[in-house]
């Protein structure tokens, strides 16, 4: 029995590798490559994934125990060894057949979607790359392993909505994102290190707690587990976009719709959630840093909620309501009931795929059907109550904050990368001096100024 | 026999062929013609090499001598270190643009693997001096008689911070009366309370110069910029000054375990350094120049621990950093010669024209940052957790410095080749099939690794296990060091 669910496991996560190392291939070896072929070489191995993670999660809800499935070391030095390691429980199971079921759907989509685009294999490539990377990033058995479906999912995010890379804007919001990424990464990576060094661990099981779904304790101190669990909180907030880091979601809208679909409506958006549903019991062990996601979550839904009211276009409103709903899973987690933020994640994915996959035609449906039914459809209204309630000068003020979206970008943008970019500057100034003062003559500001000076004499 | 049939083939043929190369390479004075001849020889030398490492790697890092070459072993070092500098040297010569290369860079690509290849062979101290000073001879213009006046000053002052020190090491060893056979294994310097010291800080000095650690790197990004950019990639991209490190550093075990936390912070700080002086750049150049000048100090910091992670770790990020930043820096100088100087204030969009050469741009960059699937990754995931038990500050800063960095990398890459178009772009050039073939290569090196990273790990324990069961005898703190060490 572990043999096969090792087999399963392996099939579901290797597929889309294989698939991806074919199309690779397939485009570095040619300058065009058959639509067809990269269509059918992408929903084949989806639809091998999905076969075995719906196998998965069959077992895991009739089975009785949940199952740590170990492919063995990756590399190992000293005491340190990297394993491979898959947790198989309800929770890793159902999030699988989530996005195989949605990388299979996104590939069907796509097909006619981005038909004639003229990176339509590029799409499948990268789609490929974020099924393998997600399906590590919720299967793994350690924190480990978590970062590296992580690091990949977000690599790709920051692709993907770079798609249109002709135009400048859809990359100057990719190279945003991944930058947003890299900052909370730094979170992650340093609370799984913190981990290592308090527990000389990071597996799921049993330093986290075995069980169905989640359930345990985590073996540290609270002082240590409220420090590791606000690193982790930093990396949560920053893929799922809770504020003050949730500027690049609306930003991320820029890539194709059945990406946005994929990542910010059903999958990469959710990664943050998984991961604090995961560590549940180091949370119970850490009030603080529970109080923190609590706080985190409840202060994006609420301002979340007013942005998303005053957006003008359907995906950036969407964007908004996503966010409003991670928050409340944000605010679940922390409050410790991980079973409602599951199913809450679990439907929020699977209806914001719709909504988003629906968005671009949505206007012209809704027109067709009010044209057959021969009435207007009336939406809603009780939010629009709500919104006459704060009418007058208050209404006025949130309203003019919601439209600058309370000024978390610019905060940002203001304090934390400016000053960086300033001290960067700073310093290549410093070093361009550096290099003038021991080089030869005619060296004057850095390196690529040389360059400009000799290609002007060239030409 | 066995040995003698193992050791004297591949010695001959890692450290011959690049000769024979060499020799047939500068008796033309076609450029194409001598890069041919230059290029396939190091072709051919870099699968004997890879054989010769496979074999090594099977035999647990047995030392394999020979009668006939009696200061040449095949050992990890001698197999794994000439295979890194044969990968080098092809991306130089496979990739490196005509305008950079030249048929002086020809010459002193193969001039430089040669000398590496015997470097990192020799078991005689006096030679090892010899070639570590030969490597910072200008071969490739002599021999092509083309010496101008540009760069000289740098050159002369790489070869003054990098042979002086080593020169004046060996000159009190040999006043010490340390070498009664000149050979690493025998020499055992008997120096006055506080000499060692100052020897190895020397030696320190030396490496920081060769390795290009901040504040004794600015040669390179000069002469990157002045067209010897093939000559300062080979002297940089096979770190020989991290070598250099490991051999003394067993010639002076008590001084090479005191310095580590000194060695650490000028690596951290310089790796730091380079961060933000690559994130501050205007040009696509120097901001991989930097990039790669950091990732190196990020080696340096890794050897100065008695942890076996983080020396695993730095010896592993030593290969991988030799080969991703190689190719970094070649497919910069191949956007330099292509489309001239390309500043980061704006978009570029040069895929359009080329995206092959955005491919394995992106490739090579993500390989230096530590994309998960290459090794590089491996690497910084050993270091990271080898420095968190002894120092997590440091630990800190490092996981810092790799984020800054990939940022900075994907903003280099967005900025040039994502984005509207600039003019010209669209017409751009892209890689020929020849280049596509040598960077899959080198882009799979680094995967494949990646991917399955326990040979490259392994082959890198026994020097590790040398290194700190010397460190711990030596008084260092080796308490968590992962192993049982006396």
């Amino acid at each position: 029995m572990p043999e096969l669910h090792a087999l399963l496991v392996g099939t579901a996560v290797a597929a889309p590798v294989v698939a991806f190392a074919m199309l690779a291939t397939l485009i570095w070896g040619r300058d065009s490559v058959s639509e067809r072929a990269v269509v059918d070489i992408t929903r084949f191995a989806f639809f091998v994934s999905l076969v075995a993670s719906l196998s998965l999660m069959t077992w895991s809800f009739l089975g009785a125990h949940s199952f740590l499935v170990d492919l063995g070391p990756w590399f190992e030095v000293g005491s340190h060894s990297f394993r491979i390691t898959f947790l198989l429980d309800r929770l890793s199971t159902s999030l699988m057949t989530l996005t195989t079921g949605a990388a299979t759907l996104i590939g069907y989509f796509s097909r006619t979607y981005l038909h004639g685009e003229r990176g339509h294999p590029r799409f499948y490539l990268l789609l490929n790359v974020f099924a393998a990377g997600m399906l590590i990033l919720v299967s793994a058995g350690s924190l480990d392993f978590l970062f590296v479906g992580w690091e990949i999912v977000g690599l790709t995010s920051a692709l993907l909505i770079a798609f249109f890379h002709e135009r400048s804007d859809p990359v100057r919001n990719g190279l945003r994102a991944f930058i947003t990424y890299r900052i909370c990464d730094v979170g992650l990576l340093t609370g799984t290190i913190m981990l290592h060094h308090f527990a000389h661990n990071a597996n799921f099981q049993p330093e986290l707690g075995p069980g169905h779904w989640v359930a345990g304790t985590a073996h540290l101190d609270t002082g240590a587990a409220t420090l590791v669990a606000l690193l982790f909180l930093l990396g949560a907030m920053g893929k799922s976009a809770q504020l003050p880091f949730g500027g690049w979601l609306p930003r991320a809208m820029e890539g194709p719709t059945p990406s946005s679909a994929i990542f910010y409506g059903a999958l990469s958006v959710h990664a943050g959630v998984y991961l604090l549903i995961r560590l549940t019991p180091l949370l119970e062990d850490a009030p603080l840093a529970s109080a923190a996601v609590i706080a985190v979550g409840a202060v994006t839904t609420v301002l979340g909620t007013l942005t998303g009211r005053v957006q003008t276009d359907v995906k950036s409103a969407l964007a908004y309501a996503t966010m409003t709903q991670i928050g409340l899973m944000f605010v679940e987690v922390g409050l410790h009931l991980p079973g409602l933020a599951t199913v809450h994640l679990l439907s929020h994915a699977t209806l914001r795929i719709w909504q988003l996959l629906r968005a671009p035609a949505i206007l012209h449906e809704m027109h067709s059907l009010q044209g057959a039914l021969d009435h207007e459809f009336e939406t809603g209204r009780w939010l629009d109550n709500i919104e006459r309630k704060f009418k007058g000068p208050l209404g006025a003020f949130l309203y003019q904050r919601a439209l600058d979206r309370f000024y978390f970008d610019d905060i940002g943008d203001r304090f934390v990368v400016a000053p960086i970019l300033w001290t960067a500057q700073r310093f290549a100034w410093l070093e361009a001096r550096l290099v003038s003062a021991k080089s030869s003559g005619g060296v004057r500001r850095g390196p690529e100024t040389v360059s400009d000076r000799q290609l002007e004499k060239v030409s | 026999m066995i040995e003698i049939l193992r050791a004297l083939p591949f010695l001959t043929a890692v450290i011959g062929i690049p000769a024979f190369g060499l020799l047939a390479a500068s008796t033309t004075r076609h450029f194409a013609t001598s890069r041919r001849r230059a290029a396939f020889s190091v072709a051919l030398s870099t699968m004997v090499a890879a054989v010769a490492g496979a074999l090594v790697f099977m035999d647990h890092g047995v030392v394999f001598r020979d009668p006939l070459l009696p200061f040449l072993s095949l050992d990890v070092q001698s197999s794994v270190l000439p295979l890194l500098t044969n990968l080098v040297a092809a991306a130089l010569l496979f990739l490196a643009p005509k305008r950079d290369l030249r048929r002086t860079g020809v010459l002193d690509v193969m001039w430089l693997l040669v000398v590496s290849s015997v470097l990192f062979a020799t078991q005689h101290i006096g030679l090892f001096v010899l070639l570590w000073a030969a490597m910072n001879l200008p071969v490739g213009a002599w021999l092509d008689r083309g010496i101008d006046g540009r760069g000289h000053r740098a050159h002369w002052i790489l070869a003054a911070i990098t042979t002086i020190p080593v020169l004046a090491v060996f000159g009190r060893m040999l006043y010490a009366g340390a070498m009664s056979t000149a050979l690493w294994t025998d020499a055992a310097p008997e120096l006055a309370p506080g000499d060692d010291i100052i020897l190895f800080a020397l030696v320190v000095f030396a490496s920081m110069g060769r390795m290009g650690v901040f504040p004794l790197h600015v040669w390179f990004p000069v002469l990157v910029a002045q067209d010897r950019a093939p000559r300062s990639i080979m002297l940089l991209g096979p770190l020989s000054g991290a070598y250099l490190i490991l051999r003394f550093g067993a010639l002076f075990p008590e001084a090479f375990a005191r310095d580590l936390p000194w060695m650490a912070v000028i690596g951290i700080v310089s790796a730091m350094f380079f961060a933000l002086v690559a994130l501050g750049q205007k040009g696509q150049l120097g901001a991989a120049t930097y990039l790669v000048l950091s990732q190196v100090g990020l080696v340096f910091m890794g050897m100065a621990d008695t942890n076996a992670m983080s020396l695993n770790g730095a010896l592993v990020l030593w290969f991988a950093q030799g080969v991703a930043g190689t190719g970094l820096l070649v497919m910069a100088l191949g956007v330099r010669a292509r489309r001239g100087a390309v500043l980061l204030d704006r978009f570029h969009g040069l895929v359009a024209g080329a995206p092959h050469l955005a491919g394995a741009h992106f490739l090579f960059g993500m390989a230096v940052v530590g994309l998960p699937g290459t090794i590089t990754f491996v690497a910084e995931d050993l270091i990271a957790h080898g420095f968190v038990h002894h120092h997590p500050w440091l630990s800190a800063l490092y996981v810092l410095v790799t984020a800054l960095n990939a940022v900075t990398y994907l903003r280099l890459f967005g900025r040039v080749f994502l984005g509207e178009p600039t003019t010209g772009a669209v017409g751009c050039p892209d890689l020929s099939v020849e280049e596509r073939g040598a960077a899959a290569v080198l882009a799979a090196t680094l995967i494949i690794t990646g991917i399955v990273p326990y040979p490259a790990v392994s082959a890198r324990s026994r020097t590790t296990e040398d290194l700190i069961s010397m460190e711990c005898e030596s008084g260092a703190d080796c308490e968590i060091s992962g192993r049982e060490f006396p």
